[in-house]
């Protein structure tokens, strides 16, 4: 049993506050829907999971298990279990997919204390490529090179696929996935966490993903505040009203922004 | 089989031959008409100097996979391709201190063409100096060149590389394309891809861009769980891995020179 909770989570970047204490958390066996308008701070916050290097904590603490994680590099939070499927992965020339996956597999060890044969990892490879319906190519192209936007996302859950992480963050691991591909993913997700348990947090502006992917609990983050957390009969409410309501429910006024020659920019919360 | 050479020997290569150089002196390789040829060089130098000659005779088609690894040496290559001739040129260069290398691809036949692939490393201290030069000498010439460069420490590297289009050589097209990858503070890069161009209708492209190693591609990585220094090897590894798979054509030549490949980027084994 895993658990990752946020607690009063601050976070900038650019000198910026994007996330004004953020609470949450998400056990084993569970899925929270993360929802927002754009610019909500929903990636900021998956990035900050996984310690990418542009955004600050400036206050709060995030634990896996225990164990505070911003103490640990990003690396160590992978192998620790944390999983971020990227919004925009990125392109990495002459690295194949083959090489990459295999270095990072063999980072973690089998339960047995090893690391995984050459033979298993091929077996597990091309069956989490035949899972998603890839190209079989696929293993030997350089990561996300030349691929297309659904491929890059198929990319992101073979590699969720084959490091099988205790808790997964997939940041709109539906754009740019045609109707049959949302289904072919939502697939290999939900088969991966009945397998293994796994917890997610699943970031989409879209109710259809979360018809195929059923969540636990759904949280909405706003101006970088979480205003609202409730069943899946809150995906109903957003998808019929918006956010408007929950602005104003929770005081959120938009951002106001005057030019001119006292021209200001202020947040009002 | 791999064979020995000796200086101012003349080979002429057929199918796939394999050489090692070790001494000083002048060696040269020619390809008869309308052979195809695959030729592996290994040239382990201390203190020498050599000069590689290769002769490509009228619709041949050489693919030429040279690895060095050197301390203190000068090396010249002088290619010269003949009509319709083809060449497919995987270069890499590996010195323990300084290195000055000319290379110069002559294409002197009516739409002879050639493709370089060039990484050039230096241990810690090193010292590298050097040119290519493409020579378009007749009409309808091509080339294309990638050309990478890797410095760690306090090496330096300083390298040139230039087309020259002469007048009249119409419809030739030229294009080269520098990566200069610095893998400390103190490590150095001068590269400058230089066009002469002296005719209208050709066409010629080029571009250098120096830098350290894109730090998303880094972070992209070890959010998989690679730390980063296997993240800037496995990177760093990427640009060798075209001559390596060139390489593995020949499995005793990749045996070889498969250690001087990975010193290259800073390795030792085979870890993929």
């Amino acid at each position: 049993m895993s658990k990752l909770i946020i607690k009063d989570l601050w976070v900038s970047a650019s000198g910026e506050m994007i996330l004004k204490g953020v609470n949450l958390s998400v056990e084993s066996n569970e899925t929270v829907a993360l929802m927002g308008p754009n610019g909500s701070g929903k990636s900021t916050l998956s990035y900050t999971i996984m310690g990418h290097p542009s955004y600050k904590v400036e206050k709060g603490s995030i634990e896996i298990d225990g164990e505070d994680i911003l103490k640990m590099s990003v690396d160590e939070r992978s192998r620790a279990g944390l999983f971020l499927a990227m919004q925009q992965p990125y392109e990495i020339n002459g690295v194949t997919n083959r090489d990459f996956i295999k270095q990072a597999m063999d980072k973690r060890q089998t339960k047995d204390g090893h690391i995984v044969s050459l033979y298993k990892f091929a077996v597990k490879l091309d069956k989490a490529i035949e899972d998603l319906h890839m190209e079989k190519d696929l293993a030997d192209r350089y990561v996300n090179e030349d691929f297309s936007g659904g491929e890059k996302k198929k990319n992101e859950i073979l590699q969720m696929k084959m490091l099988e992480p205790k808790m997964a963050i997939l940041d709109e691991i539906d754009s740019g996935l045609d109707v049959d591909a949302i289904n072919i993913v939502s697939d290999n997700i939900n088969a991966l966490k009945e397998k293994n348990k796994m917890g997610l947090i699943v970031i989409s502006h879209y109710r259809r993903l979360f018809e195929h992917i059923k969540p636990d609990k759904v949280a909405v983050l706003i101006n970088g505040t979480l205003v609202k957390e409730g069943d899946s009969s809150l995906l109903d409410y957003i998808d019929q009203n918006g956010y408007e309501d929950l602005k104003k429910e929770a005081g959120i006024e938009d951002e106001v922004t005057l030019l001119g020659e006292c021209a200001f920019k202020e947040n009002k919360k | 089989m791999i064979k020995n050479i000796f200086p101012s020997e003349e080979k002429t290569i057929s199918l796939s031959e394999v050489y090692r150089i070790e001494k000083s002196g002048d060696y040269t390789f020619k390809i008869e008409k309308c052979i195809e040829a695959s030729l592996f060089i290994f040239v382990d130098l201390k203190e020498e100097k050599v000069s590689l000659n290769f002769s490509l005779l009228p619709y041949s088609n050489l693919s030429l996979t040279i690895v060095t690894n050197t301390v203190s040496s000068e090396i010249e290559y002088n290619i010269n391709l003949e009509k319709e001739s083809k060449l497919l040129f995987y270069s890499s260069d590996y010195t323990e201190k300084d290195l000055k290398t000319v290379k110069t691809i002559s294409l002197s036949g009516y739409h002879s063409s050639a493709k370089v692939y060039e990484v050039t490393s230096a241990k810690e201290e090193g010292n590298i100096k050097g040119a290519f030069n493409f020579n378009h000498n007749n009409s309808s010439t091509e080339c294309e060149g990638d050309f990478y460069y890797l410095a760690n420490g306090n090496t330096s590297i300083n390298k040139d590389v230039v087309a020259l289009i002469k007048h009249g050589m119409k419809d030739s097209v030229s294009g080269e394309k520098i990566k200069g990858i610095l893998l400390s503070k103190n490590a150095k890069i001068e590269a400058k891809p230089i066009l002469k161009i002296e005719y209208d209708e050709v066409k010629a492209s080029h571009g250098c861009a120096i830098g350290t190693i894109d730090a998303n591609e880094i972070y992209y990585l070890m959010s998989r769980g690679l730390t980063k220094e296997d993240a800037m090897k496995i990177i760093s590894k990427s640009f060798i891995n075209p001559i390596i798979l060139m390489a593995s054509k020949n499995e005793e030549y990749k045996e070889l020179v498969l250690p001087y490949l990975l010193k290259t980027i800073g390795s030792d084994k085979h870890e993929l």
